[in-house]
């Protein structure tokens, strides 16, 4: 099976990066035309990691090229979404990837500045990067005249303060230029106004690292390891209930029940499975008998969920939906920005809702009050993050509906056992 | 973006024409389509988070917020579907779960959106049985500033004013999510001179006056279109009043409050915080009697006393604060009477980028018309208009004023006029603006207007000369015509 990412992990100094035959790709890159560079993404049909799935060639064409303004680069390593942990690994097992990828987008694109805007919770890894960008300036990969090229680049890292509305890209603009990080309302896109009113491009981790592999391998190799619309592989983060929790690189389009029963070992104690949350809390949930499904953005939207960060999250028998409930709404209750009134409002209203559910203070009605909730908050805010909170709740309710009824009625747990 | 091309659009099927790049909440307005808002304030940047303003417009997938989307031709625009009714509803609910519902006890009521809208648009019954979010209440922002969290639906009107308005950025959003609240950065207050708005563009009762709290219903009161009269910009203001003893709790208060009125090539939206709270001069410390070296007479007997003292040397100094009207009136009857005249004003004070100009004085622009001068003389008796400080020493003085002062025991007479709340009439701005202040209330005690003083001299010298504000008003903008060359 050929691999993008993964087989880079643990070439972690630049020597190790090089040896293992890095920075090939952003050298031929740079012997290129940024035009032919953004073709050939375009070629590779890479879509962005970060949970939205936007074709990256795309959204590098919005930027308008004849423009007088200095245009950005925004690396979003925010990665906040409940469930996800790729963005950690590759910073941790191959910065270099990273770098080679941000080279490779800022020469595309015409940037001669970056940013790497990494979650505060990410501290330690904050530090690896910081020591790989020295190693890359002190190689002249970074800096001034970049492999004998009339190309320079400066690439920083500023730590976020761990709020998870920071990854939406305006918020994390907003909270980059020093200000409370709310999301901004768009258009304008960062295409055209973003960092500073600059032309901004905004890329999650994991799409850059796919670059480097998609101007030396070619981005129609890259596009034949995936799916129709869907190209490349995918980093899967698995957690929960499984017997070998962890990071997995699958090509787009591997069933989710491969992932899951063949690559993770299965669900813990041989129990039986109960649900599975596919791209992320904000993602719908599935249920046992929906997993036979490839893991492309396309099909998990056909199935009514998402691909998102690719952060599997699987639950077990003995999980209480209720309290899957309470955890999902508690976290982006806490995380909406407040802005919007329906998010401020309506998330903590749902957790709320959730938590006197699980303590058995529940409510005839309580069900169709959040799914009412629910569907009054999405789509009518400023962000996603009102639909992410929103999306999860509905499917919980519709998909576990009989055992959240039993749980209001009985006014205790009936998964959960002494 | 004024000077913009003219196009089309349509809102709920009707074509409406407007300027490019207009604003759709603010072209619907215009065409008499209401959408509503509560985060939107037309003299305000757009901030778009409060979501009641959503509409639909066609090829977009999702409703987007009307005050944030500039027209564009051809647009097709609804603005009251079921779904957007629905949605407006929601809205409303979604506040009201954090909302102390304290309105028998809130100043806001009866001029709240929020009231406002939940009777227009919602009626619904409370579905919310959570626990209500605790937040701070009454914070003194400084000045006449009291802010209450819960009530306040974060629209950040506040912010934005302090941001764009003063610039002074007193105030940020503090905490998030329903956390979230408006609050003062570390070790400020707001001291900037134009607070009193805060109050104003705050849809609900989160900010309150000091000056106007629990003193009156709202809906008590009367409003009367007025102008400013402490600088020369003649701010378009409304006086909030209550005579109604029934009502009125205070025994000499009739003027509770002043309001900005909007004039856009005025003063805008605003006014400053000497325009809005300096009106206690209306009610309080007013003369009420003719006075003879503080004696109080009557009127007759002021006839009378007037006719002993005037001399042959007189000279009569008009005010910066009597109306068009009333000057030309004045200036007619010293013509009459041969008597000199020269003009008393307020001294010059401080000016800002907003609103207020040096010169304190309403109409000095008017007297300049009429030209009236500044000059200082020597006669044997000085007539003053409301500044006794300009009086002459040692002289025979008589006065017509306002409010008590000091030593009123040295002037031979005086006689109590009318505040400009008491009468109506018009200024003449620094621009040059003609513009009408409207009366209010009677004039208190037996306090006439000056015009009416004017006949009473006029009277007491036999001469016939009625004062008709109408006919006065006239004769000033033939003078003003030739003035401003139109």
């Amino acid at each position: 099976m050929s691999l993008v990412i993964t087989p880079w992990f643990g070439k972690v100094s630049i020597d190790d990066y090089i040896k293992a035959g890095g920075y090939q790709g952003a050298r031929k890159a740079l012997s290129m035309s940024p035009e032919e560079v953004i073709e050939e993404v375009k070629k590779s049909n890479l879509r962005g990691r970060g949970g939205a799935g936007f074709p990256t060639g795309l959204k590098w064409s919005f930027v308008p090229k004849e423009s007088t303004k200095p245009k950005y680069l925004c690396v979003n390593a925010d990665e906040g979404e409940p469930g996800t942990f790729k963005d950690k690994y590759i910073i941790k097992e191959a910065p270099h990837l990273l770098i080679e990828g941000v080279i490779i987008a800022s020469w595309a694109v015409g940037i001669n500045t970056a940013f790497v805007y990494i979650r505060g919770e990410y501290g330690k890894f904050a530090l690896l990067l910081e020591r790989a960008i020295e190693e890359a300036y002190e190689k002249g990969f970074l800096g001034k005249n970049i492999f004998g090229k009339d190309f320079s680049l400066d690439l920083f890292v500023h730590r976020g303060a761990g709020a998870y509305v920071c990854g939406e890209e305006t918020a994390l603009i907003e909270s980059l230029e020093g200000k409370r990080g709310n999301p901004r309302i768009r258009p304008p896109f960062p295409a055209t106004m973003g960092l500073y009113n600059c032309p901004t491009v905004v890329n999650n981790v994991e799409t850059l690292a796919n670059l480097p592999a998609i101007i030396t391998k070619g981005g129609e190799w890259f596009a034949s390891l995936g799916v129709e619309k869907s190209g490349g592989t995918k980093l899967f983060a698995v957690s929960g209930h499984v017997k070998k929790p962890g990071i997995y690189e699958l090509p787009m389009g591997t069933s989710l029940k491969t992932l899951i029963y063949e690559y993770a070992g299965g669900i813990r104690e041989n129990r039986r499975l109960k649900g599975v949350i596919p791209g992320g809390s904000s993602s719908p949930i599935l249920k046992p008998e929906e997993i036979d499904i490839p893991l492309d953005y396309d099909s998990l939207m056909k199935a009514g969920s998402m691909l998102g960060s690719g952060a599997v999250i699987v639950l077990d028998e003995t999980t209480c939906m209720a309290k899957v409930l309470q955890v999902i709404t508690r976290f982006y209750a806490h995380e909406s920005c407040g802005q919007c009134t329906p998010c401020r409002q309506g998330t903590p209203w749902m957790a709320k809702i959730a938590e006197r559910i699980v303590a058995g203070r529940g409510r005839d009605g309580d069900l169709d009050l959040l799914v009412d909730i629910a569907r009054s908050m999405m789509g009518k805010t400023i962000c996603p993050l009102a639909d992410a909170a929103a999306m999860p709740v509905i499917a919980i309710c519709e998909k576990y509906r009989d055992e959240l009824e039993e749980h209001i009625r009985e006014k205790r747990c009936p998964v959960e056992r002494e | 973006m004024p000077g913009g091309k003219r196009i089309k659009i349509i809102i709920d099927g009707r074509e409406v024409e407007t300027e490019a790049g207009t604003l759709l909440i603010k072209a619907a307005e215009d065409a008499g389509i209401y959408i509503p808002r509560l985060c939107y304030h037309e003299g305000l940047r757009p901030d778009g988070n409060c979501r009641m303003c959503l509409v639909e417009i066609e090829g977009l997938r999702k409703p987007v917020p009307s005050c944030m989307t500039p027209v564009r031709e051809g647009m097709v625009v609804r603005t009251n579907t079921p779904a957007l009714q629905e949605h407006r509803k929601k809205v409303l609910e979604f506040i009201l779960t954090s909302h102390p519902m304290d309105c028998p006890i809130c100043d806001q009521a009866g001029e709240c959106v929020l009231q406002d809208y939940y009777f227009t648009y919602d009626l619904e019954d409370r579905r919310y049985l959570e626990d209500r979010e605790r937040k701070p209440k009454r914070v003194h922002w400084g000045k006449n500033l009291i802010y209450d969290a819960e009530r306040c639906i974060l629209c950040r009107r506040c912010v934005r004013f302090l941001e764009d308005v003063t610039k002074t950025r007193e105030l940020g959003v503090f905490e998030r999510g329903i956390h979230s609240y408006i609050g003062l950065f570390d070790g400020r207050k707001i001291e900037n001179n134009y607070s009193g708005n805060l109050v104003d563009i705050c849809p609900v009762g989160a900010i309150t006056d000091l000056d106007f709290r629990f003193k009156m219903r709202v809906w008590f009161l009367d409003r009367t279109p007025s102008i400013c009269p402490f600088c020369g910009r003649g701010c378009n203001i409304e006086i909030h009043t209550n005579t109604d003893r029934l009502r009125n709790r205070f025994s000499s208060q009739r003027v509770f409050r002043i309001k900005p009125r909007k004039r856009p090539d005025v003063n805008g939206w605003w006014i400053c915080d000497e325009g809005r709270y300096s009106y206690k001069f209306i009610d309080e410390g007013r003369i009420l009697h003719p006075l003879s070296n503080g004696r109080k007479i009557t009127w007759e007997a002021a006839g009378k006393k007037l006719r002993e003292i005037i001399g042959k040397e007189v000279r009569v100094y008009l005010s910066a604060w009597m109306s068009n009207e009333e000057l030309i009136y004045w200036k007619r009857l010293a013509e009459l009477l041969q008597w000199k005249v020269s003009l008393v004003k307020r001294p010059d004070g401080d000016e800002d980028k907003l609103l207020r100009v040096k010169d304190k004085n309403p109409n000095t622009t008017g007297s300049k018309i009429l030209g009236i001068k500044e000059e200082r003389g020597n006669e044997e008796v000085s007539v003053v208009f409301h500044f006794p400080e300009f009086a002459p020493e040692h002289r025979i003085k008589i006065g017509i004023f306002t409010n008590e002062f000091p030593d009123m025991e040295r002037w031979e007479l005086i006689l109590p006029a009318a505040v400009f709340a008491e009468k109506e009439g018009h200024w003449t701005n620094f621009q040059g603006k003609l513009q009408k202040f409207q009366k209010a209330l009677e004039p208190l005690g037996e306090a006439r207007e000056e015009g009416k003083i004017g006949e009473f001299f006029a009277g007491a010298f036999g001469i016939e000369l009625p004062w008709e504000r109408q006919e006065m008003e006239r004769e000033f903008l033939k003078e003003y015509k030739k003035w401003s060359g139109s």
